[in-house]
């Protein structure tokens, strides 16, 4: 099941909250675009029974004054679950986010898999604080985490330099093909177009 | 007894050592700071510390172990497997001053003085020519209200040493203080303040892998380190506290233009640790390398990490932590990355492994990230699982058992750590970690 | 024939090694050389120093034209028209391909209506028997081995360089591939008389092309010269005699 939201608070404050308790050996994709442009709150909930599989996609366009606290929080229960979180983060202005992740291995979910992945890019007023947890009771399992912030693959970067593009060039090419690879999960056009206008209106 | 510590004791202290006004000042202040400071109400379960009591932590020890034979078995079957000199064992389990370490002390001291270096016992050093110098310096970098052991410290702290080096000199062999710990109610408060000044550069080694054994069981010691412009310090410590302790330590760097901090650290033992080395990037190129492991065995709760704060432009940190957990042992790592909006091309990263080997231990990673700079390059990687089965599997194809195998590759894991430290120190910590991994099999 | 490309006694070293000792190497307009060498002779840190993408410690001189590019930066290098094949081509997720494409040609100051561009674009999807929609595809994320090698070549064509340097194009390309990739190339090279630098080990990108010249390197050094007769010397014998 693939279930896509698309959350652009202009006008009042937003609370979202999305809880999840997958079936066993049920796959979820979840998608998710905040464009933002005052003060959001954000959580994420899923439990994982055996065999379930979450997979969250995320990316936060952040403008302006714009606050945003993200929490992500994820109970593997069952045996070979697997989560994944891949959050995408621009934040421009002199916006902020506060991001908590947390994924729980309890005992017994022997083979679960957890990832989370956070990729930021900031502007130089913009504020980032994340804290990316992993708590295991079960010792067979695998659970990792990334957070790069700022951060520019330097061989993607030279693979673009090498085509002729100069350095600036190269990473506004990349910082953006990051959102911009969330946003391609989203094969409906009318979604797409949604976002493109809620992106031109706030700018 | 009253709750709390009263200011007698803390008086006395101070009369016994013969301070300077302004020391007993400070600490009549840290008193009033610790009595006012409630229990930190996060990380590891503190409640079998004895804090109503906290008078009988530190009034000299009339319950001091005095024979041998008082000293738990299993401590002593340590020494023995560890190959510590007999001497030497009767000094670290705190037995009395049979094991002459002041004379190993002044054979150190000399050595170095003839390179400007002082290095003498901060009780000492506050009656000499440094006096001035550790005032302008004394917890300034760890006040007494940066959390309620930091104030204890700040009220009762015993015994430590003073480390200074003058501009750029390099302190040819490392300086190491574990044969200080039979000094009287040293290896609880004692306090380290090393300043190297510009240019210099020193490797100072605390601890030892022997297991510290001590009645009294809580060690809240602090260590500042003053790193001046272009000056380089190095601080290893392999500590293995008995495992009654409740290890507290501050550990905190502040480094400034140009200079470099590298914390290498083996935690080992303790029934509680709550550890953090700290570095404050001050001035431009500033830089932190941290390399650590930590080993949670049955009963521990080993709670352990690094802070670092950039504060300007073009520094960089590097951290390595790695953790390992058996026996329902629990280990977590917490850490801080924070780059202030003036850390201008700031680069960190952080690479955390943590390895359980048993389904009874507990693993936890708590980073924290608190980024404000535009042109920060920030990354963090953290691993949280058990040891491979293929790497298992491979090195049983070629002849070992499982459970040499699975040793080996602890010892692998841990590499980067002994690496870092002199030869006898990584053979002992290799050793410990022998030890450790062969009780469970 | 008149030069292109003139390499001089060029050294490249990290901190502590020196890779490359005073490499010297010739190719004119229109010519094929190809590099060969046992594993760990320097080939790909010599295709990669042309290109200026490794952070080594260069000296000597690349005469490209008449200009010593060794201290030009990889991407002034790239719109003076020289080009890089990778033998491991980097994935950027986000990023489709024909944008990156584009962006390109505008680096180099040429623009091309949506429409030329799309049409030139398929065409060459369809000479290198790639998908039709590889266009749109994220660069390198999910394609095969052989995909990316050929998507190399896809770029090669659109960007148009005189100098080609492939740094082992046939690895993870199967004897058909390979076969294909070698006429396209060729094809390229009448088209535009650009010359080709041809690292390699197994040499069966070279079906369909004429070689010029061969380099044997050994320990990063030139060991020897030879012509086309030296690579089927080195088919039967190894390296020994090179």
């Amino acid at each position: 099941m693939k279930i896509v939201q698309i959350l652009t608070p202009n006008f009042s404050d937003i609370s979202a909250s999305n809880k999840f308790g997958l079936k066993s050996g049920e796959k979820i994709t979840f998608i998710q675009i905040l464009i933002g442009k005052i003060e959001s709150d954000f959580q994420f909930f899923a439990s994982l029974p055996e065999g379930a599989k979450l997979n969250v996609q995320a990316a936060i366009i952040a403008r302006d004054s714009c606050k945003f606290k993200y929490n992500y929080h994820v109970e593997h229960f069952g045996v070979n679950s697997e989560s994944n979180f891949n959050l995408i983060s621009s934040l421009s202005g002199n916006s902020q986010k506060e991001t908590e992740m947390l994924i729980h291995f309890n005992r017994g979910a022997i083979g679960a898999v957890g990832v989370e992945k956070e990729s930021v890019i900031l502007s130089d007023r913009a504020k980032n604080v994340s804290y990316p947890i992993i708590n295991s009771d079960e010792e067979k399992i695998n659970g990792s985490h990334s957070l790069s912030s700022g951060h520019i693959d330097t061989l993607q970067l030279q693979y673009l330099r090498t085509r002729g593009l100069s350095e600036t060039e190269a990473r506004n090419m990349i910082t953006r093909a990051k959102i911009l690879s969330i946003l391609n999960l989203i094969d409906d056009d009318d979604k797409l177009k949604y976002i493109q206008e809620a992106l031109n209106e706030q700018r | 007894m009253p709750k709390g510590l009263s200011e007698d004791i803390v008086r006395e202290i101070s009369a016994r050592k013969k301070e300077p006004k302004w020391m007993l000042n400070f600490r009549l202040r840290s008193l009033r700071i610790y009595n006012e400071t409630p229990m930190p109400n996060w990380g590891p379960d503190l409640s079998g510390l004895n804090i109503e009591n906290i008078q009988s932590y530190v009034r000299p020890r009339k319950e001091m172990v005095r024979n041998w034979k008082d000293v738990p078995g299993e401590i002593r079957q340590t020494f023995e497997d560890l190959g510590i000199p007999q001497a030497e064992r009767v000094g670290l389990a705190g037995v009395g001053a049979q094991f002459d370490s002041e004379l190993v002390y002044h054979n150190v001291k000399a050595a170095v003085a003839h390179q400007g270096v002082y290095y003498d016992s901060i009780e000492n050093a506050l009656h000499s020519k440094y006096r001035g110098m550790i005032h302008r310096h004394f917890m300034q970098l760890v006040p007494p209200s940066d959390h309620k052991f930091a104030a204890l410290h700040g009220a009762v702290w015993s015994g430590g040493s003073f480390v200074y080096v003058p501009p750029h000199t390099s302190v040819q062999f490392p300086l190491q203080s574990y044969f200080r710990f039979n000094a009287p109610g040293a290896g609880q408060f004692e306090h380290t303040l090393i300043i190297v000044d510009e240019g210099a550069d020193l490797h100072f080694i605390e601890g030892c892998s022997a297991p510290k054994y001590n009645i009294a069981n809580l060690h809240a010691g602090c260590v500042e380190i003053f790193v001046k412009k272009n000056a380089s310090v190095k601080y290893s410590t392999v500590e293995n506290w008995s495992k009654n302790m409740y290890n507290l330590n501050t550990k905190r760097a502040i480094v400034e233009t140009g200079g470099k901090m590298e914390w290498v650290t083996g935690s080992f033992g303790s029934h509680v640790s709550m550890l953090y080395p700290m570095a404050i990037l001050n001035g431009p190129g500033a830089s932190m390398e941290y390399t650590g492991v930590t080993f949670a065995g049955e009963d521990q709760d080993l709670d352990t990490g690094v802070k670092v704060v950039h504060l300007a432009p073009n520094t960089t940190s590097f951290i390595n932590a790695k953790s390992l957990a058996k026996d329902g042992g629990k280990n977590t790592f917490r850490s801080l990355v924070k780059v202030s909006g003036r850390a201008k091309n700031a680069k960190s990263y952080t690479d955390c492994q943590s390895l359980m080997l048993d389904a009874k231990s507990t693993s936890n990673t708590i980073p924290k990230f608190d980024i404000s700079s535009d042109s920060a390059d920030i990354a963090h990687e953290a691993n949280v699982g058990k040891i491979s089965e293929e790497e298992i599997t491979y090195l049983r194809s070629r002849g070992l058992s499982e459970s040499d195998a699975r040793a080996l590759i602890v010892r692998g894991f841990t590499n980067d750590v002994s690496k870092e430290l002199p030869f006898e120190y990584a053979a002992e910590m290799n050793n410990l970690i022998r030890l450790e991994m062969r009780e469970n099999m | 024939m008149s030069k292109l490309l003139i390499v001089k006694n060029l050294h490249a070293s990290t901190e502590s090694k020196e890779l490359l000792h005073g490499i010297d190497l010739r190719v004119d307009k229109g010519e094929t050389v190809v590099v060969v060498g046992q594993n760990g002779a320097g080939k790909s840190t010599l295709a990669r120093a042309l290109m200026g993408v490794s952070d080594y410690l260069y000296s000597g001189r690349i005469c490209f034209g008449e200009k010593d590019i060794l201290k030009e930066p990889c991407e002034e290098r790239a719109k003076m028209g020289i080009f890089l094949s990778y033998q491991d081509p980097v994935a950027i997720p986000g990023l489709p391909v024909s944008e990156m494409l584009r962006s390109a040609l505008e680096a180099r100051g040429i623009k091309k209506r949506l429409r030329d561009f799309k049409l030139e674009l398929s065409q060459n999807l369809e000479k290198l028997k790639l998908n039709p929609f590889a266009g749109e595809r994220e660069l390198n994320v999910d394609f095969s081995g052989g995909e990316k090698k050929k998507l190399e070549i896809l770029q090669m064509l659109i960007l148009r360089p005189k100098l080609v340097i492939l740094d082992e194009i046939d690895s993870g390309l199967d004897i058909d591939a390979a076969r294909l990739a070698s006429s396209v190339i060729h094809e390229y090279q009448k088209e535009t008389n650009c010359s080709l630098i041809i690292v390699t080990h197994n040499m069966r990108i070279l079906s369909s092309l004429n070689v010029d010249r061969v380099y044997v390197l050994r320990d990063g050094e030139v060991s020897c010269v030879g012509d086309v007769g030296m690579l089927e010397d080195i088919r039967k014998h190894g390296f020994k005699n090179a």
